[in-house]
């Protein structure tokens, strides 16, 4: 009996939901504040997740030589210098740079792999599914181009060949093989991968130079003190850990503060608005409704179990509807216009693929923001009529 | 049979009621009568437990209305008595069907949909059902609140001005309308300012100024 | 109940079982593979950061690049919008420092 009684109250409420036009409107309203809100945080928080799941795959050390403060190519005796370091897993002395394509205004991040070292055969073999590592050591001329390059290339008509200048001012030719995946183009954008020793031409490297030194170790808790024992030995050198590249990641989306707050001071202003609105009083039909349930019968408790209902199933569903409307924006149709923001006004091209990550913390936060403030502004209001004398109501 | 005796109301400083004292048969038809601002409307909403005297009591068949907790009013209002307001006091953006749902939901029965169009049929208003309020006529809209008062077949019907703002006609089918159901054995109490009712036979007029009652007829 | 009750129900419960559903099913199965494709491309790239700006040596490869270089642009790093937007000042040289400790 209880039970049938309070379903009708629910129904009732469902009845009242549908047939107020303001309740349309204030749907509508949070709807788009949550989709907002919500499609900023799934790209961030995608974007972020990204980057923390595959630092685990860079080097554990990174070595660079730094004289007077600036980065200086590293010859090739600092290997041998630290080669009896117990716990190094491998030394991989790396050749990459930076080549200014001028023609687009873009740096492209060119990085030497010699398809014969167990580390690039390797991860080259990950990479590609098909590749034929023994046509890449037979020639020098290929290069595999990230995503933003290969289509670059592909609108200024670079598709069978490109020629690249090198320091001394002649050119140097190059054929794309394969591009690199567009899924991952979030970190392969800019990237042209050639042989190392066409990238030392490229680059303008002596022989026994390198750019940097990576290092990866057998046990992951001596990384500090393996890089310690590292800068012991070699003296003037800055090592750079996966810790510290986590450290800089985790400062990447520090604009959350500022971007996010702009975000939720719309929408923290937008409840404000709402919730004054409602406070400063119910409307004459609202009022009319309330004092009716009381004189047939109504407590105030039923009153507001109603008023409860009806500005959850509003609010609730606008919440839930607005984060639904910004996975599908986001994940299905990747963020268009919104992702610009993103990616600023970087020369190249950006192709995201964002991974679905699902921050119960911010949703719990705009939940909060949303949900109880709504409600609340509806019960308040609706409690102090419900409880003041009916025929007062009426007049 | 209702019982009011002593009935006192202040808000703040100011009277509204002072020693109201008379009793309402079972099946009687009683006219509180007197100008606007004499109190009537205080104390029909004192009668029906809406609000609660600064003194006195409300005996309704020996239970203190005027102390009953607001869960029971509550229950009291939806059994016993059906409210017509003098602006009838509708839901506007609910249909005429809906707007008899608030009385019927809460009550503690079997919810039965007929019960609703057999009240709605009674009243000659069963074709209108799905229309909203803000399309219907006066007279129209007089019904449904007639419709929502009797739906939950009260014994008591009060009634606030039920025909203020109303032409002749209007006015002569309620009063009949009220005669008639009187004699169907429900008590009615109307509190009005309009001498239409006081002329009736057979009712016990009430006539107040000032918070005072003047005359009992 | 009336047809626009109905409505509101039926488009209430839509909505939540499509908000689960889509929950389970939104590129959960994309995932791994998405997941295995960036871990293979930064393995063989070996370089940090992602390429939202391919400007400068110290904004393209941050984490790679001194602490302050940033400002070799600009002192206030005004150029490089949306970089200097999206990145604050490192303060990775303290982390060693932290670990170190923590280890003694």
């Amino acid at each position: 009996m209880k039970i049938t009684k309070e379903l009708r109250i629910f129904l009732f409420a469902l009845t009242l939901t549908a047939k107020r036009k303001t309740s349309y409107f204030i749907f509508l309203i949070l709807t788009i504040l949550v989709f907002l809100i919500s499609a900023a945080t799934f790209i961030t928080e995608s974007i972020k997740k990204e980057l923390f799941i595959t630092h685990e795959e860079l080097p554990d050390i990174v070595i660079q030589k730094v004289i007077g403060g600036r980065q200086q190519y590293v010859p090739y005796s600092y290997v041998d210098k630290i080669l009896d370091i117990p716990g190094l897993k491998d030394i991989t002395p790396r050749v990459w740079g930076y080549y200014y394509f001028d023609y687009a205004s873009v740096n492209f991040s060119i990085v030497g792999v010699d398809p014969l070292e167990p580390m690039y055969k390797k991860s080259l073999e990950d990479a590609f599914a098909n590749i034929d590592i023994g046509k890449l050591t037979e020639t020098e001329d290929w290069m595999i181009l990230g995503y933003g390059i290969a289509k670059l290339f592909d609108e200024i008509a670079y598709r069978n060949e490109a020629y690249f200048r090198k320091p001394d001012g002649e050119y140097i030719k190059f054929v794309p093989y394969k591009q690199l995946d567009k899924k991952s183009a979030i970190f392969n954008n800019d990237i042209v991968i050639i042989s190392k020793n066409a990238a030392r031409k490229l680059l303008g490297l002596e022989e026994n130079l390198y750019t940097d030194i990576a290092v990866n170790v057998y046990n992951k808790n001596e990384i500090v003190t393996i890089a310690a024992k590292i800068r012991d030995r070699l003296k003037d050198v800055r090592t750079i850990t996966k810790k510290d590249v986590l450290n800089s990641y985790q400062n990447v989306f520090s604009y959350k503060t500022g971007f996010f707050i702009a975000l939720f001071g719309i929408l923290l202003f937008t409840m404000m608005v709402i919730v004054i609105d409602k406070l400063s009083g119910l409307n004459e039909s609202e009022k009319t409704e309330i004092g009716v349930f009381k004189t047939v019968g109504w407590t105030t408790f039923d009153i507001l179990k109603l008023k409860l209902y009806e500005s959850f199933i509003i609010s609730f569903h606008a919440f839930i509807a607005g984060i639904l409307i910004a996975m599908f924006y986001v994940f299905t149709f990747k963020a268009p216009i919104f992702i610009d923001m993103f990616s600023g006004y970087s020369s190249l091209k950006m192709q995201y693929n964002l991974i679905f990550v699902f921050n119960l913390k911010i949703m719990f936060f705009i939940f909060i923001s949303v949900v109880p403030f709504y409600v609340a502004s509806v019960l308040i209001p609706s409690y102090k009529i419900a409880t003041t004398d009916t025929y007062e109501v009426f007049r | 049979m209702i019982e009011i005796k002593n009935i006192t109301k202040h808000f703040d400083d100011k009277i509204i009621l002072s020693k109201i004292s008379f009793t309402i048969e079972k099946g009687s038809f009683t006219v509180i009568n007197g100008p606007s601002g004499s109190g009537k409307s205080t104390l029909l909403s004192i009668i029906s437990g809406l609000a609660r005297p600064t003194s006195g009591e409300v005996l309704y068949n020996n239970i203190n209305i005027s102390k009953l907790p607001e869960k029971d009013a509550g229950i009291f209002r939806n059994e016993k008595i059906g409210f017509v307001f003098q602006k009838f006091n509708l839901v506007e953006n609910l249909t005429v069907y809906e707007n008899l749902l608030p009385p019927v939901i809460i009550a503690n029965k079997k919810f039965d949909k007929h019960h609703i169009y057999d009240m709605l049929r009674q009243l000659e208003i069963d074709s209108l059902a799905n229309t909203k309020i803000s399309k219907l006529s006066g007279g129209e809209q007089q019904r449904v609140a007639l419709a929502r008062a009797l739906i939950n077949n009260p014994e008591i019907i009060i009634a606030d001005e039920p025909t203020a703002n109303l032409d002749y006609n209007l006015k002569m089918s309620i009063l009949k309308f009220f005669e008639k159901i009187n004699k169907s054995g429900k008590t009615l109490i109307v509190a009005t300012h309009d001498d239409i009712f006081v002329r009736m036979k057979g009712v016990k007029v009430v006539l107040m100024e000032n918070g005072l009652i003047k005359a009992i007829k | 109940m009336s047809k626009g009750g109905i409505f509101v129900l039926i488009f209430c419960l839509l909505l939540n079982v499509l908000f689960i559903l889509s929950l389970f099913v939104i590129n959960l199965p994309k995932f791994e593979t998405a997941v295995s494709s960036l871990k293979a491309n930064v393995k063989l790239i070996g370089l940090p950061d992602i390429s939202l700006v391919t400007e400068a040596r110290f904004i393209r490869h941050r984490s790679l690049s001194d602490t302050y270089s940033i400002f070799d642009y600009s002192s206030e790093s005004r150029e490089v919008f949306p970089m200097s937007f999206v990145y604050d000042i490192s303060d990775s040289y303290m982390s060693e420092k932290v670990i170190l400790n923590e280890n003694n």
